[in-house]
């Protein structure tokens, strides 16, 4: 089961949903073959990306800042990923966090 | 301290703590001997017992009587610089006790439906162990000056260790309140859990009193270190732990620690602290706060 991570707190854990077989199945092709990228720059407070688990024993893949970290190296997110994840969150409930907005 | 016993493959491995007392224990037990690093490759590739993984809770540099994480039994073999320090590399004997020493304190975490099989392997690898020693050695003993906390202010500030909390097995599961109370949990501590205080709500009032059930307080009485809470209002909480170099450092959820803000630039405790720094949409400072040393999270 692929399941994400939104990666935007830090001292509650992160939310975290699954996907459908047809949505993760869309995902990873975005994810599959992708060019070679400079390494993205130190991360934040506040949202930081995205991490999609895999399942088992397979590090998640850290999609965020343009790039898309997959065992330890860093590709391009040439094929928008990461504004993928976003409308997922989104749909989800999560728009506030992701775009960092502050109650009056 | 933490230990795990390194024996799965797929799934994760059991992992306990040990009481201040025990690991008081286990100090006397290797001190100033040769062991291997946690990190050691060797034996990586076998299926089964592995070793017993001892780690340090704290970034606080220990001295020189114990690395801050080491291995305890298996095939690794000791660290070569320790042995070329002059330490002696401990006994079958001496690790076969010690081995069987730490499962005991483990036993709740490893549970019956696995001591059987622990038992098996842990066995085999310790016969494996005996059959290639030479002679026995005596063990040396160390004792531990603990001393005692002064009744008036004292801050107590450690220097920054990044190299602790950025590694494979701490990053991930430790959050800016492990970091800031410096209390390796591996449970992306919350503040309140341990004192069965929890909270919900994202405000100052509720975060901070959540966190002086575990120990924080607004007035310096004793051993402290120095930190600093945050909110982002109805979201979520962050904190910052003060240096003895003098500049602040915090670890963002299981991101990597650091002494930089938002803008990449060092907080260094004279004109930029954790009150002015950029901290994205962590906008309400609810003031600076001390944590007891020794203090504990989970």
């Amino acid at each position: 089961m692929v399941e994400i991570e939104l990666d935007a707190f830090s001292g509650r854990p992160n939310p975290r949903w699954p996907l459908d077989d047809a949505q993760a199945a869309e995902l990873l092709a975005l994810l599959a073959d992708l060019p070679a990228a400079a390494p993205r720059p130190h991360a934040d407070l506040g949202y930081r990306g995205f991490l999609v688990h895999r399942g088992g024993a397979l590090a998640p893949i850290r999609v965020g800042a343009g790039t898309v970290e997959i065992d330890g190296a860093s590709h391009a997110d040439r094929r928008a990923a990461e504004a993928w994840l976003l409308r997922n969150a989104r749909a989800l409930g999560w728009a506030a966090v992701v775009e960092g907005v502050v109650p009056p | 301290m933490i230990v795990t016993l390194d024996i799965f493959s797929g799934r994760r491995n059991p992992s306990w703590m040990l009481s201040d007392k025990k690991a008081k224990e286990l100090a006397d037990r290797i001190a100033h001997r040769a062991v291997a690093l946690a990190d050691s490759e060797d034996g990586g590739h076998i299926l089964g017992f592995r070793g017993l993984v001892v780690a340090a809770t704290g970034d606080a540099d220990g001295g020189d009587v114990l690395p801050s994480a080491f291995r305890i039994g298996g095939a690794a073999a000791p660290d070569v610089q320790a042995l070329q320090a002059g330490r002696r590399a401990l006994t079958a004997d001496e690790t076969d006790d010690t081995v069987r020493w730490l499962l005991a304190t483990g036993a709740h975490a490893i549970g019956d439906h696995l001591a059987a099989a622990v038992h098996e392997d842990v066995e085999a690898s310790l016969r494996g162990l005996r059959e290639a020693e030479p002679a026995a050695e005596a063990i040396e003993e160390s004792e531990r000056d603990l001393g005692a906390a002064a009744a008036a202010c004292l801050i107590a500030n450690t220097r920054c260790n990044p190299a602790f909390w950025n590694t494979a097995a701490v990053q991930p599961h430790n959050n800016c309140y492990n970091y800031a109370m410096n209390y390796r949990s591996d449970t992306f501590a919350q503040p309140g859990r341990i004192s069965g205080h929890p909270n919900s709500v994202m405000a100052c009032p509720q975060v901070g009193a959540a966190a002086n059930w575990d120990g924080c307080t607004a007035v310096c009485n004793g051993s402290n270190k120095n930190v600093a809470l945050v909110i982002w209002p109805g979201v979520d909480y962050h904190w910052y732990r003060r240096h003895a170099e003098g500049f602040w450092g915090h670890k963002p959820g299981s991101t990597a620690a650091r002494n930089v803000d938002n803008a990449n630039q060092l907080i260094n405790g004279s004109t930029r602290t954790p009150a002015n720094c950029n901290r994205g949409s962590y906008t309400v400072f609810c003031g600076y706060r001390f944590s007891p040393t020794g203090m504990r999270v989970r």
